[in-house]
């Protein structure tokens, strides 16, 4: 086993012990374990042929999130350090994975330090920011990534922050928020060129709203807005949407962006009848989603580069051209959608249900899961996923490299 | 000359009481809740450490909170023990009321009523004044017998503005000499008795008598017991407003969970 990144490792150590030196006093702590053990079957259908994406069949990850703040020159210095040891254990049936190649990730998910002085907050560092409204996939969430439909509490804690600078202005009803993302390493997971961002929130009651926007050096921008409102104790509808001068999505036939204006709408609601129910559902449109015509060329694609993984000459050249049309395409890649979760609390005694689904509207296609979470001892909790895929066949979701998962996890609380 | 004493005695005295009756019953309902309210909340901006021990069948759980409180309406409770929910937050400004988790940085809108821990709901936290959030409907005067004694008291019934308050209906017994609340009796919709709390414990914080104990029986939840100190009361001169916006939660969270 080895430490991957250890330039930032050693970075870490030295604000911890100038703290520690420096005998601050720790402010906020909730540092999580989480062991869990996943098995895949893995999709043999003729759009994932061969586990081309290599997904294991035997997944056990570790992964212990070190999240302390400190309180330092009247301010406070934040970290949510990840470090992570992903065993893959099975490559497929026969195949296990060689052991050398384990390795525990180190990733400062956020770091930063930040100071509040009457109504103003600066910070610098790296932080995840969450603008968006939606529960999963909230188009103005343009500074650090959403988790994913299919993850929607990122149970991983995989996202993470954007460097960044922060000016925040807070009155009574309103805030505005200027962020400046210099071009680094993790920046360039979220934008190509140094980029500011902004946010005007008020509260118009019922409605709070927020206006957002991004302008990146090299001139492309993006614009939006989200709104939520209460109705009631019981309901809540909210809506997010966001225009892009510019789309990262490659399209068949020979995987070229398109440089038309894009937009992004989510509407949604949340609904909660009575304190052991709650249940979210939303809608999305992602104008820059393949079209009937689309899907149809990458499809044939596919199957013409399948044709080619036959031929020997053709087959290294195939299957590189296969594996990046998998990796450059962002899921989901058609254009309409709709994700629901229902929670049933209490189900017994500290015990949760939880089912998701995320389906396409336009080919009919869903990803579904079960979850059961037990939570005992007040800091730990055992949970128990089932995921699955339905009516897949000519659906973008075929693309995943699963047809079902089985997970059981310990997460334990400090 | 006796009698002249005797009579002016007699109707003397005869003068204080009326006057002194008189007095009390010259408050309104209004007016009296207003003064039971200022035993909780003495001042527009405050706050306090807030200790809530709960005894269940498994032992006793205890959560710490600190407590902000602006202009009636805003409050801010942020989590600080025990260790795994430090950093979450509790927002609750005019009626609405939001739960923000530190790991998803979301706030999450909630209801007033569920249960935070042992037998005491976020409302129970979140307000400590009524007349927001309910309309008086009726006003009596009664003696109230509890462990310590017996009291005179004005008894208030309460019934809730809006189904978005903590309770449906309450019952609250004031005492008449002192204005403190003594106790409440709290119900659901559905018309059953949730809770008993009873105002246990008071305390001289700048010259303003405040309350700084109360004892939650749950008759739900087979009466399990909770009790919540309130500890480090203080008058606050300015409270920011980044404490109240939804928006500046993951700020804010970094801020105050010391």
């Amino acid at each position: 086993m080895r430490l991957v990144n250890k330039a930032r490792p050693h970075i870490v150590f030295s604000i911890a012990a100038f703290i520690i030196l420096s005998g601050l006093s720790v402010q906020a702590q909730t540092s999580k374990y989480i062991s869990e053990v996943e098995y895949n079957t893995i999709n043999k259908g003729w759009l994932n042929p061969q586990n081309i994406q290599l997904l294991p069949y035997i997944n056990v990850n570790n992964i212990f999130l070190y999240n302390k703040s400190f309180k330092i020159w009247k301010g406070s210095l934040n970290g949510n350090l990840r470090f992570s040891l992903l065993n893959q254990l099975s490559k497929d049936e026969v195949n296990k994975y060689d052991v050398n190649d384990y390795k525990i990730r180190f990733d400062p998910n956020e770091l930063y330090y930040q100071k509040s002085f009457n109504n103003f907050t600066l910070g610098i560092g790296r932080k995840r920011i969450k603008w968006g409204v939606g529960y999963v996939s909230s188009p103005t969430d343009i500074v650090s990534n959403p988790p994913s439909p299919t993850d929607p509490s990122d149970r991983l804690f995989q996202i993470k922050g954007s460097d960044l600078f922060q000016a925040s202005y807070i009155g009574s009803k309103s805030q505005y928020d200027i962020y400046l993302m210099p071009k680094t390493n993790v920046n360039d997971l979220y934008f190509k060129n140094h980029s500011a961002a902004f946010r005007y929130f008020t509260n118009v009651h019922p409605f709070d709203i927020s206006l957002v926007g991004r302008i990146d050096l090299d001139g492309t921008y993006q614009a939006g807005f989200n709104q939520t409102v209460a109705i009631g104790e019981k309901l809540e509808l909210h809506s997010d949407a966001i225009l892009s001068s510019k789309s990262n999505a490659l399209y068949p036939p020979d995987f070229s962006t398109n440089k038309e204006l894009s937009y992004r709408i989510l509407a949604g609601t949340n609904w909660s009848p009575n304190q052991n129910y709650n249940i979210v559902l939303e809608y999305f449109h992602i104008s820059e989603g393949y079209s009937a015509n689309h899907w149809l060329l990458l499809q044939n694609t596919i199957e013409y580069l399948e044709a080619m993984r036959a031929i020997e000459t053709f087959e290294p050249t195939a299957t590189s051209t296969m594996k990046k049309i998998y990796n450059s395409n962002v899921f989901p890649l058609r254009k309409d959608f709709i994700f629901g979760r229902l929670l049933r609390n209490n189900l017994f005694k500290n015990a949760e249900l939880e089912w998701i689904t995320f389906a396409c509207i336009n080919d009919l296609g869903s990803l579904n899961r079960l979850g059961i979470y037990y939570k005992f001892q007040s800091r730990f909790n055992l949970y128990f996923q089932y995921q699955f895929l339905l009516n897949t066949d000519k659906s973008s979701f075929n693309l995943y490299g699963f047809e079902d998962t089985w997970r059981l996890g310990l997460k334990i609380s400090f | 000359m006796k009698i002249k004493l005797q009579g002016f005695l007699a109707f003397f005295a005869l003068a204080l009481f009326t006057s002194s009756t008189m007095y009390i019953s010259e408050k309104t309902p209004e007016q009296i809740l207003k003064e039971a309210e200022s035993k909780r909340s003495p001042w527009t901006q405050m706050s306090m450490t807030a200790e809530l021990n709960t005894n269940a069948k498994s032992g006793t759980t205890k959560s710490i909170y600190k407590v902000y409180f602006k202009d009636e309406i805003n409050t801010l409770v942020a989590f600080l023990e025990p260790q795994f929910e430090k950093g979450n937050l509790l927002l609750m400004v005019d009626a609405d009321l939001w739960y923000y988790v530190r790991e998803t940085k979301k706030p999450t809108r909630i209801t007033p009523v569920q249960r935070l821990s042992g037998s005491v709901s976020y409302g129970d936290l979140a307000r400590l004044g009524w007349s927001k959030d309910y309309t008086i409907v009726s006003s009596e005067e009664t003696e109230l017998k509890t462990e310590i004694g017996t009291s005179e008291t004005y008894l208030l019934n309460l019934a809730a503005k809006s189904q978005g308050a903590t309770y449906q209906k309450i019952k609250l017994w004031i005492d008449k000499k002192t204005s403190k609340p003594l106790k409440s009796e709290v119900f659901l919709l559905s018309g059953k008795m949730y809770k008993t709390m009873l105002f246990t414990k008071y305390e001289i914080v700048n010259n303003k008598e405040v309350n700084s104990q109360i004892e939650f029986t749950d008759h739900f939840n087979a009466n399990q017991k909770s009790v919540l100190n309130f500890s480090k009361i203080a008058q606050e001169k300015t409270i920011p407003n980044r404490f109240f916006i939804k928006t500046s939660l993951a700020e804010v969270s970094d801020e105050v969970s010391e």
